[in-house]
């Protein structure tokens, strides 16, 4: 095992371009995903991630069988799903279990029949998603950015009628706000914030820049704007955490912004615990 | 199931109604129900503005679905309903939301963490406009909503964290703050002691608007009912007069 940076060399390390690239995505993702776990967490949609990440696989299989962009593609395929949830799940309370489970199975059995008749290896799609923190390029920083600065926007812009549908859908509908526009708004950016995360930062990483700081904020947050603002604190803290510690340990980002996770939200419960 | 008009002032038929008094609600031969099963069977109806009327009957009568017409939640099977002379259900009257309050049945708190006056303050949230943020007279409306239900002390509290009866009683609140020119309440003192109930009618009779509003509430209280200005009584069997 080779020996652990100093600090003088830590900081040398992160002037490189792969390195700082990789700080500026995971903090961005760190200050705005975590929202998405919010929305996730509220609206019991944490079927619904597991849906879009095969849908956006099929969307890479169609990519490649039609050789158009992948990412693009996939993309669509999430923004479609997105809006078959939004629909699907709208009239009920629950999220819409079965109906997740059949998207997630078809969209598997699909892009498996286009990998066997176009004779595309399966490993080629997955690896579309086996995004690598590491390995960003401007363009995938640039759009990670972009992403997070909607989701901010769309926060600010937006706020009582996406804390007036999280708190409860009816009472928005019967409001006047246009409830089911901002619930397939939601829906919308939960998809395309997944599809995005996992290919820029790889499947792994999705739920640690969404669920984990959500969980951690629910932990001890009173409010939405409390929800919003610890997940964005506890999100920077747990990134950039796991960052360090894994070029202080020589360890995998990924992993390491996991256990970091992990740590911060036993933090959190103890500290709640604690206090009530 | 059928309707049973009660005092001679709320007669099922409209026909009595002072043609001088636009009614808030005027009902047609109304059929209603979920799915193939008919819960309002040939309803005629018609409530004065500034009236304040319960809705009486045995559970499964057919209460709770008659303001869910009136809210647009659910389409007749057949007949007619006009509310502050709106259609519910139709993208026109998606306007007319924000002039009607409503206090649910169930008033538990879903999982988003929130404090009591962001509760109240929701009932103005369709008020501004989208994507405006609540001004100095939202924010004056909702504390004195907050006053007029007695829960000022608990403005800064989680709702998760209240009574069953605190509930009901920011539900109220969440309503009013909206200054509603039509309020359906559905069992709102449901579960809710003598004491309770006692509170709950000085709330909804204390509320500086309570002469201009037309107040519908669903109750199987004889105590609330007593209080109302007429009754209607949902039952099963044939319409009486």
């Amino acid at each position: 095992m080779p020996d652990s940076p100093s600090l003088a060399s830590l900081i040398s390390l992160v002037t490189l371009p792969v390195f700082s690239r990789a700080l500026i995505a995971l903090a961005a993702a760190g200050a705005a995903f975590p929202a998405l776990g919010t929305f996730i967490l509220n609206l019991e949609l944490i079927p619904a991630r597991f849906a879009v990440m095969h849908a956006a696989l099929l969307g890479a299989a169609l990519a490649l069988l039609i050789h158009a962009d992948p990412l693009f593609v996939s993309m669509a395929a999430a923004a479609l799903t997105g809006i078959g949830v939004a629909l699907v799940s709208w009239k009920g309370k629950v999220s819409a279990g079965g109906s997740l489970g059949l998207v997630m199975t078809l969209s598997l059995g699909l892009a498996f029949i286009i990998f066997y008749k176009g004779n595309i290896h399966a490993i080629e799609a997955f690896n579309l998603f086996w995004g690598n923190i590491l390995a960003l390029q401007p363009q995938d920083v640039k759009l990670i950015v972009i992403a997070c600065a909607l989701i901010l926007i769309f926060l600010t812009l937006a706020w009582k009628e996406i804390k007036i549908v999280l708190y409860d859908r009816e009472l928005a509908s019967l409001s006047g706000v246009p409830a089911k526009i901002i619930y397939t708004a939601i829906i919308l950016t939960i998809c395309l914030g997944i599809a995005l995360a996992m290919r820029v930062t790889g499947a792994l990483l999705v739920d640690a820049v969404t669920l984990l700081p959500a969980l951690a904020a629910r932990h001890s947050a009173k409010t939405l704007a409390g929800l919003i603002i610890r997940g964005s604190i506890f999100g920077l803290l747990m990134n950039l955490g796991g960052f360090t510690l894994s070029l202080l340990l020589d360890l995998p980002v990924s992993p390491s912004i996991i256990v970091c996770g992990a740590a911060v939200i036993l933090l959190t419960k103890c500290f709640s615990r604690k206090k009530s | 199931m059928n309707l049973v008009s009660g005092s001679p002032a709320s007669s099922a038929d409209s026909s009595l109604i002072s043609p001088r008094v636009r009614p808030v609600i005027s009902v047609k031969n109304l059929y209603a129900g979920y799915g193939e099963l008919t819960v309002l069977k040939d309803i005629n109806l018609a409530i004065e503005a500034g009236s304040f009327t319960g809705l009486s009957g045995p559970n499964g009568a057919g209460k709770s679905t008659f303001l869910k017409i009136c809210l647009g939640l659910l389409r007749p099977q057949k007949g007619e309903i006009q509310v502050l002379g709106g259609l519910p259900g139709t993208r026109a009257f998606r306007r007319l939301l924000p002039r009607i309050g409503y206090v649910p049945q169930n008033t538990e708190a879903g999982s988003l963490p929130a404090t009591v006056e962001e509760v109240v303050a929701m009932g103005r949230y369709g008020k501004p406009g989208f994507c405006r943020r609540l001004g100095a007279r939202d924010r004056l409306l909702v504390e004195a909503a907050l006053e007029a239900a007695g829960i000022q002390e608990l403005a800064r509290r989680g709702v998760q964290q209240l009574s069953g009866g605190q509930k009901r009683r920011v539900a109220i609140a969440r309503a009013l703050a909206r200054e509603p020119e039509l309020l359906l309440l559905d069992e709102p003192t449901a579960n809710i002691d003598t004491e309770g109930r006692a509170e709950i009618l000085r709330v909804l009779k204390s509320h500086p608007e309570y002469r201009a509003m037309t107040t519908i509430l669903v109750s199987h209280s004889a105590e609330i009912l007593a209080e109302c200005r007429s009754v209607y009584r949902f039952a099963g069997g044939e319409t009486r007069a």
